[in-house]
């Protein structure tokens, strides 16, 4: 019998919302505003469960080691290997998990002025829900890459739905149907190699990984599947051409389909599972993890449209983000993640903010866009509350993120640590010239006249605040959180430092 | 006279009387039927459902450690067999159903078709239970050439009947080519029972390694597998869709169950003699397959080359000689079947509407009529493959089954075909949901072809979620020996 099915609920929830959205009829308004009510409610319901099932579980920061609750039910038996579906909270997923039920209603009410393909838009966003949740709550590694690969036509589609969105999508299909075939070929790789029959993510965290060079190809390979995900340099372009053309609920999803599963994949599989190569990848993290925040950092400073601008911010951020993860420390992991959480609130709530100004404003780029939300104070608190958050500022849910980031990889990787700070201050410049363009700047010489944008209202109103709120309560209330999550990511720590090579002897070298 | 034997050849002989039946019904004049539907199509639905059930009985009695094995000379009824009883048969009806509205395009010879249809199940059936190589190649000739002929019966049309005749004419060279096969088998191993040429150690000789290139090339292109794809596109794009859609499914069950009796069965002692052939054939396939997809230009011809790379997926398994890799063959067959049959159905039935299967024609189709998309939205993406439908388990399965045999790069190969599938289809997922092109609302195609296609899909989502009960099912009939007791 199974020991707790709320996991299940919270993750297939939306697959039964998603179902009866399509049943629905909508040729009137009441009609249509069934089909977002559906939609809503299918949402909060998950959240509901979340909340009221998973979060008494971080009391107990123990619990963080081991996946609880557990539902294991054994799926396939009869073939070379098999397959259970397990699922299970622990310290990595227990938050992310949470941050996405949580951002999914915010995605719901931003997108209830959708005019277009209602059942259809709101069945997928639905269907990507089903695929981001069941990746995080599963503890079983075929399953993982079902969930990992759910999303991605969905999500294609969902970017294509907008105008001129027919190449980004098909963009969005490429990278991602890529990054979906080598999680495969690693898994099989590994499978292959290591001579197991089980994908459990216990069973995996416990054997012997794959040694020597099949180990260095699983970890590659894995490397860019979950990077490609993550969008690190030089994997983005999906990720900001998909931003930049999709309308922005969808530019929101596509923010937290990203980094967020990426650096879970990475730590969940790729360190716990591959150790041994991870360790020997640990320079060409570090090289990455300079190269995308520089570049995000500096394109973001560079680039011309708002959207693009927070892609770039997005982007960037994966840079500390992989720093975290190279830096193998249980607190530099447990940033890692902590920052995966954080974007799954601020990244939509950035994109909310710059796409209600853009699409209200009518224009796409910055210069066109000079003060439009210069009368809209709740936007521009929507925005310096996220774009606090993204660069770290203390009491919002970015700040516990990147201090253990650079607290836990300063011991390791000084100088790369120093830059990275400095790479944070390149970023801060760009997030400080997207608000002063959007907000604050007045010299409106160099473009055309814009009228004010009106300010936040209603459902969009409500998405923000929600988000908003969410990163304050996380911000204040970090140290309830932190304890748990560090106590999943104490174990991955250990299994890494088991096959570090030893130091060498105190004076050994003259 | 001991007549106890005929029980066994029950299912195949209820199939034949069906055929029989039909076939007088189409002598007669035209009858409106019952219900408004031809009669022959009840006669053959209830043909079916007879078999059907008189297979799984034989089914139950298949449990057990050492279940009893009914054998009569060249025929026999074992585990792998009873397997293929009700699939080949489940088959046939889903072909049935879902093509109804298709029928029209045969007028007035429907009759003929449903009699033509029943001897290619029956023949389904014979090749599973096939002990040697004469009734091997009896089988596949049974479930090719009715179906071959099938593709003439639109007799108004000369480019059908020009389809059709070169159809038969390449089955009926591919049935030489697989006889010369087994013809050079059994010269060089002295015996035509699988069970004996089983029984040899059979060395590396040029002779079987030519051997089994014309038995893979004679039953593997009959289902358009490289390099012989080319004219199997011809029967979907300008024959009647009908009898290419059934032999599309039947031949895919007949063929690999012959190859499974006799490359892991018979020839299981010397796979070196036919392993790189079958990789070549399958890596040629998954490459080939997807980008003629992407070249393709009306969507039934797109739907067509994803079930061929889906089907060279069994190849790719069979480089491993095992009972396991057998099982995820069977497993891909039951996936391939329900989902082949409908969407080929379903275009069938907007062919017959009067709309265009190509980019112009289907641009737009959400906005027209939404359950119509949705289903080829469903059913194109099981055929590319995408996860967690019923192709990605079967590709799966494929893909471990290659590298266990040691062809690690048919896996790298069988990846990128999946993203070349994935892509091919949803370049046509994009364009059924265009907004800027306005029409019509559709009407839904008639409600038996609807209940067919209702059914196939809930099958194939069932495989996935029913996915370890099905694989148990498929192990136990795969474990060996598959050409005896």
């Amino acid at each position: 019998m199974p020991s707790d099915i709320s996991l299940s609920l919270i993750v297939f929830i939306p697959a039964l919302a998603a179902c009866l959205v399509l049943v629905l009829p909508v040729r009137s308004d009441l009609e249509r505003f069934r089909v977002r009510t559906a939609a809503l409610f299918g949402t909060l319901l998950s959240l509901l469960i979340a909340i009221f099932d998973l979060l008494g579980e971080v009391g107990n920061p123990s619990q963080g080691a081991l996946p609880q609750p557990s539902l294991d039910a054994p799926w396939l038996r009869h073939f070379f290997f098999q397959m259970d579906y397990h699922l299970g909270t622990d310290g990595l997923n227990l938050m992310l998990l949470f941050g996405v039920t949580a951002v999914y209603p915010a995605l719901v009410l931003a997108s209830w002025r959708q005019r277009e393909r209602y059942r259809t838009y709101f069945a997928l966003l639905l269907l990507t829900e089903v695929a981001l949740t069941g990746a995080l709550a599963t503890q079983d590694l075929l399953l993982f890459a079902i969930f990992f690969a759910l999303p991605v036509v969905p999500l294609a589609l969902l970017v294509a739905f907008g105008e001129d969105g027919s190449g980004a999508g098909r963009r969005v299909l490429w990278s991602q149907s890529l990054s979906v075939a080598a999680l495969l070929a690693a898994i099989l790789l590994m499978l292959l190699r290591s001579g197991n029959r089980t994908f459990d993510f216990l069973t995996l965290s416990t054997v012997n990984p794959v040694k020597g060079a099949p180990g260095l190809i699983v970890a590659v390979l894995m490397l860019f599947a979950f990077g490609s995900r993550m969008a690190i340099f030089p994997l983005q372009r999906w990720f900001v051409d998909g931003v930049s053309a999709a309308p922005t609920p969808v530019g929101m999803l596509l923010s937290i389909s990203s980094l967020p599963l990426g650096t879970y994949g990475m730590v969940r599989v790729l360190l716990d599972m591959d150790p041994a190569a991870a360790i020997q990848l640990v320079v060409p993290l570090l090289a990455l993890s300079l190269v995308t925040l520089f570049w995000g950092g500096l394109a973001a400073r560079g680039s011309r449209e708002p959207r693009r601008i927070v892609a770039y911010c997005l982007v960037a951020l994966a840079g500390p983000v992989l720093l975290g993860v190279a830096a193998f420390s249980e607190t530099s992991i447990a940033g890692a993640l902590g920052m995966a959480f954080a974007v799954t609130l601020l990244g939509p709530l950035l994109l909310l903010v710059v796409g209600a100004v853009a699409d209200r404003g009518g224009h796409e780029r910055l210069r066109e866009l000079l003060a439009a939300g210069g009368s809209s104070p709740r936007l521009q608190l929507l925005y310096a509350i996220a774009a606090a958050s993204l660069l770290g500022v203390p009491f919002l849910a970015g700040f516990p993120a990147m201090f253990q980031i650079l607290v836990g990889s300063f011991v390791a990787h000084r100088f790369v640590t120093a830059l990275t700070v400095i790479g944070l201050l390149v970023l801060t410049s760009g997030v400080w010239r997207l608000g002063s363009g959007l907000f604050w700047r007045r010299d409106r010489s160099a473009g055309p006249e814009v009228a004010e944008v009106a300010d936040a209202h209603g459902s969009e109103f409500y998405a923000g605040w929600l988000l908003a709120g969410l990163l304050i309560i996380f911000g204040i209330s970090a140290g309830y959180f932190v304890p748990y999550t560090v106590h999943g990511t104490d174990l991955v720590a250990a299994r890494i430092s088991s096959y570090a090579p030893p130091p060498p002897p105190a004076g050994g070298h003259r | 006279m001991n007549l106890a034997f005929l029980q066994d050849l029950a299912p195949i002989g209820i199939l034949a009387l069906g055929a029989a039946s039909c076939v007088a019904l189409d002598l007669r004049d035209q009858h409106p039927g019952f219900w408004g539907r031809p009669l022959s199509r009840w006669v053959t639905l209830a043909a079916l459902a007879l078999a059907f059930l008189a297979s799984v009985g034989f089914w139950r009695s298949s449990y057990g450690a050492a279940p009893p094995d009914i054998e009569h000379g060249s025929f026999l009824i074992d585990r792998f067999a009873l397997f293929f009883y009700p699939a080949g048969i489940a088959a046939a009806g889903a072909v049935l159903l879902c093509g109804a509205d298709s029928e029209t395009e045969l007028d007035p010879h429907v009759g003929v078709y449903h009699a033509l249809l029943l001897v290619a199940t029956g023949g389904v059936l014979f090749t599973a239970s096939a002990a040697d190589l004469v009734s091997l190649a009896v089988g596949l000739a049974m479930t090719s050439l009715p179906l071959s002929l099938a593709l003439g019966l639109r007799k108004t049309d000369p480019g059908g009947t020009r389809t059709a005749l070169r159809a038969l004419s390449i089955s009926a060279a591919l049935l030489a080519v697989f006889i010369g096969g087994e013809a050079v088998l059994a010269g060089v191993t002295g015996a035509t029972s699988l069970r004996s040429i089983a029984a040899q150690p059979l060395p590396v000789d040029a002779l079987l390694a030519l051997s089994s290139l014309l038995i893979l090339i004679g039953a593997a292109g009959q289902i358009g597998i490289f390099p012989m794809g080319a004219w199997k596109v011809d029967e979907v794009l300008s024959g009647p869709l009908l009898p290419a859609v059934a032999r599309t499914v039947l031949m895919a069950l007949a063929a690999t169950a012959a190859l499974l009796r006799l490359l892991p069965g018979a020839m299981a002692s010397a796979p070196g003699d036919w392993t790189v052939t079958i990789s070549v054939l399958a890596g040629g396939t998954l490459v080939g397959a997807p980008l003629m997809a992407l070249r393709a230009r009306r969507l039934v011809a797109v739907v067509h080359y994803l079930l061929v790379a889906q089907v060279a997926l069994t190849l790719v398994a069979m480089t491993a000689v095992s009972a396991t890799a057998v099982a995820g063959i069977l497993y891909l067959l039951l996936g391939f079947v329900p989902a082949g049959a409908a969407a080929l159905g379903l275009l069938g039935a907007f062919r017959i509407a009067g709309e265009r299967d190509d980019a112009p024609g289907v641009r737009g189709l959400w906005a027209r009529s939404p359950v119509l998309s949705g289903l080829l939205v469903l059913l194109l993406a099981a055929t590319a493959g995408v996860p967690p439908l019923v192709g990605f388990f079967s590709r799966l399965f494929s893909l471990e089954a290659a590298t266990r045999g040691g062809f690690g790069w048919l896996v790298w190969v069988a990846l990128v075909s999946g993203v070349l599938s994935s892509v091919a289809a949803f370049r046509w997922i994009l364009l059924l949901f265009d907004s800027r092109v306005d029409g019509a609302e559709l009407e839904l195609p008639s409600r038996t072809v609807m209940i067919g296609v209702g059914l196939c899909a809930a099958t194939f989502l069932g495989f996935v979620v029913a996915l370890g009960p099905i694989m148990g099912i498929a192990a136990r009939a795969a474990l060996p020996p598959l050409f005896g007791p």
